[in-house]
């Protein structure tokens, strides 16, 4: 006699015992990538992205006002680890200068961090397309040219993306969070009080998740801990007192320059005219 | 397996021997026929360029890319028999390659070519023709003895070597052992771009003549010469030796752009510095992706060739307190210091006294602007998009006074309302070609 499956197998294939119910993603849920991310280093944004990090053969665009606010640390992390293993991290047209001594104070190991840099346009998004496609860099950090990128462009570049074996990174403006993009990953960075970063997820694949996240931006090892902007001012006129040494002609300083330092102390305190 | 390559008489002379480099890059075993048969063969050769039909194919492109149009191919077991197929027209279609892969398909096609075809019968020709004898076919019936008895010897041997009854051996062609070339090009060129065409030709010889040595090379220079100024060298350098056209040709497009023609050309060079011997690539049966530092050193060698030596850089820390001399740029300038993992050697230009470990300080900002920005002071605190509060400092930085770029510097960490973490500093004294004197707050750099 022929026996009936069992109602349990005729059942919907979103059901939890089913074996491919993993395959199918809901909207609900943060969405997994194929490749897992690489950690990013922060284990609250890692909960939060999909694939559990920065997420490889992607655009990931970070969005802030101005470069400078955060972004690099953000990504310091990431770059210790891969040029510590010997991958290449490109960084294409930044905007300033990175500074040697303080990426290397980060543990950042230079020999394996590339800077290319393409004044126009046209050259910078030709340069951006082909370390894409070649697939050859353990992550790319772009700046885009804000005035010259039109969406088309970031499409190729996304498809040029999927080829790569690293996670990708464009940095932007502010005027780009309102504006369409195909990258699957955006944030908005936002620094905040006692070194740290507000992580916006503007688009994910997954849930909206409305509030910010705050991560703690990383400082460089052997360094002085920074104070509190608001801290007590004994501490602050004993640092005064005893600067920090540097071997080379290192002098105290000058009385008029303690001045300066109480008085920027108390901005309420009139400036003694001996300042100028 | 042999290709016979029937090139019509063309208006360049050393067209035979530049085709004979190309050609250099289907097999080693090229032999000049002259005045207009070039013999190749390929009987190794046929496995890795896929088969009898795209090899042809690749041959007749390589030929056009060579500016020879007018061609005629033919395969045969034996070169004797390909070069009398490649130079008797098809009889049916024009311009269709002859094929005769097999003894048999051979016997048939020679059959019905004309005797005139074999050089030692071309003197007899008018006494064949008397006797009837007007194609090898009806040579070949004739009786031997008579036929060497009145024709010579020589005549039936080259017969029996058509026919493959005889041992057929071809010396074959050595090039030169330094690749330089020259183009006249048909028409002047004034735009850099439109080289590309006569250049792609100098590459497809190049290719060969690389390939007969087993060479790669890194470096090339194509020079275009002109009627009143020196010539314009044009060079192009390569990651990784390579002999493969394309790859140079791309290379030299990037290049190409950059470059401003002073005047028309009318002749392109090229010369080879640089050929090492390289191996061959191995070809994988499932076609993967190059290995990284392959690709790396790809990518390196055409952001070098588009963007131009000032495009590609590292940093490096130095020892010196001043912030502006604190690290030294290293350029990627010379591809072939490209190491094996497809990264720049380091440059010795760091001292040995350099210090694993930067004396403790306050932090390095991750930023640095190229030059200080003076900042405004309000209510005697320095403004960067709203009042900066010193969070750390002051770092004296008083140094460089034997090198003329004396710096006398308070250093501080900042932090504006926004949050945003700067260091900036406050000069002790003001030089005298800057508008503004000591006290001088400066933003410096960003933490990032």
């Amino acid at each position: 006699m022929l026996s009936l499956p069992s109602s349990s197998a005729l059942a919907l294939p979103l059901d939890r015992t089913d074996p491919i119910s993993h395959l199918v993603w809901r909207a609900d849920r943060t969405g997994y990538a194929v490749t897992p991310g690489l950690p990013s280093g922060f284990r609250r944004l890692d909960a939060e992205l999909p694939g559990g990090g920065w997420p490889p053969g992607t655009l990931t665009e970070l969005i802030t006002r101005d470069p400078g606010m955060g972004e690099l640390r953000l990504l310091i992390p990431l770059l210790r680890q891969l040029t510590r293993s010997r991958r290449v991290v490109v960084m294409l047209a930044p905007p300033h200068m990175p500074y040697a001594p303080a990426l290397a104070d980060f543990g950042i190991d230079l020999d394996w961090l590339l800077m290319v840099q393409a004044t126009h346009a046209a050259d910078r998004l030709w340069a951006i397309e082909q370390t894409l496609r070649s697939s050859a860099f353990g992550a790319m950090l772009a700046w885009l040219p804000s005035d010259r990128t039109r969406p088309e462009h970031l499409r190729r570049l996304q498809l040029a993306a999927a080829q790569a074996r690293g996670p990708s990174f464009l940095l932007r403006g502010l005027p780009a969070q309102f504006e369409s993009s195909p990258a699957p990953l955006r944030l908005l960075l936002q620094p905040q009080a006692a070194q740290r970063l507000a992580v916006t997820l503007l688009k994910r694949r997954g849930p909206v998740l409305a509030q910010p996240i705050l991560i703690d931006l990383p400082q460089p090892e052997g360094a002085v801990r920074l104070r509190e902007p608001n801290a007590v001012p004994t501490a602050i006129r004993t640092s005064v007192r005893t600067p920090v040494r540097t071997p080379v002609r290192m002098s105290r300083p000058t009385p008029d320059q303690s001045v300066v330092l109480s008085t920027l102390r108390h901005a309420h305190r009139p400036p003694p005219s001996a300042v100028h | 397996m042999w290709i016979g390559l029937y090139v019509a008489p063309g208006p360049l002379p050393d067209s035979l021997e530049a085709l004979a480099q190309t050609a250099l890059q289907f097999t080693p075993h090229v032999t000049i026929e002259a005045p207009d048969l070039l013999l190749l063969d390929v009987g190794a050769s046929l496995q890795l360029f896929g088969g009898p039909e795209k090899l042809l194919q690749r041959l007749r492109t390589e030929c056009t890319i060579a500016g020879v149009a007018t061609i005629q191919l033919a395969t045969a077991p034996n070169p004797t028999a390909a070069g009398l197929l490649a130079r008797a027209p098809h009889p049916h279609v024009p311009h269709q390659d002859r094929r005769a892969d097999t003894p048999a398909q051979r016997q048939a096609q020679l059959n019905g070519l004309p005797v005139t075809g074999l050089s030692t019968a071309r003197p007899h020709r008018e006494i064949l023709q008397t006797l009837g004898t007007h194609t090898l076919k009806d040579l070949a019936l004739l009786p031997r003895p008579g036929v060497a008895r009145r024709f010579g010897r020589a005549l039936l041997d080259e017969l029996d070597r058509a026919m493959g009854r005889a041992i057929d051996v071809r010396i074959p062609y050595q090039p030169a052992p330094v690749f330089v070339t020259r183009l006249e090009l048909p028409y002047q060129v004034t735009e850099s771009t439109a080289l590309l065409f006569g250049a792609r030709r100098l590459l497809g010889q190049l290719a060969g003549w690389l390939n007969a040595g087993r060479l790669g090379t890194r470096r090339l220079t194509f020079t275009a010469e002109h009627d009143d100024c020196p010539p314009t060298p044009i060079e192009v350098r390569l990651a990784t030796p390579s002999r493969d056209p394309d790859r140079l040709c791309v290379l030299l497009r990037e290049r190409l752009g950059r470059i401003q023609l002073p005047e028309a050309t009318h002749t392109l060079g090229l010369t080879c510095n640089d050929a090492s011997p390289m191996g061959d690539t191995t070809v994988d049966l499932f076609t993967s992706a190059p290995p990284e530092h392959e690709s790396l050193g790809r990518l390196i060698e055409r952001l070098h060739a588009r963007l131009g030596p000032g495009g590609l850089w590292r940093v490096n820390p130095y020892p010196d307190h001043r912030p502006e001399a604190a690290y030294r740029i290293e350029w990627v300038e010379d591809l072939t210091r490209l190491t094996t993992a497809g990264m720049p050697k380091k440059n010795c230009t760091t001292p040995d006294q350099m210090p694993s470990k930067r004396p403790a300080g306050l932090p390095r900002p991750l930023w640095l602007l190229h030059t200080p920005v003076a900042l405004a002071e309000r209510n005697t605190r320095p403004f960067w998009h709203g009042p900066l509060a010193l969070v750390a400092g002051p770092e004296r930085i008083e140094t460089g006074w034997w090198d003329g770029n004396l710096v006398e510097r308070d250093y501080f960490v900042a932090e504006n309302d926004e949050h945003i973490l700067v260091w900036i500093f406050r000069s002790r004294t003001g030089r005298s070609n800057q508008r503004s004197g000591p006290g001088t707050w400066y933003l410096h750099g960003l933490f990032g």
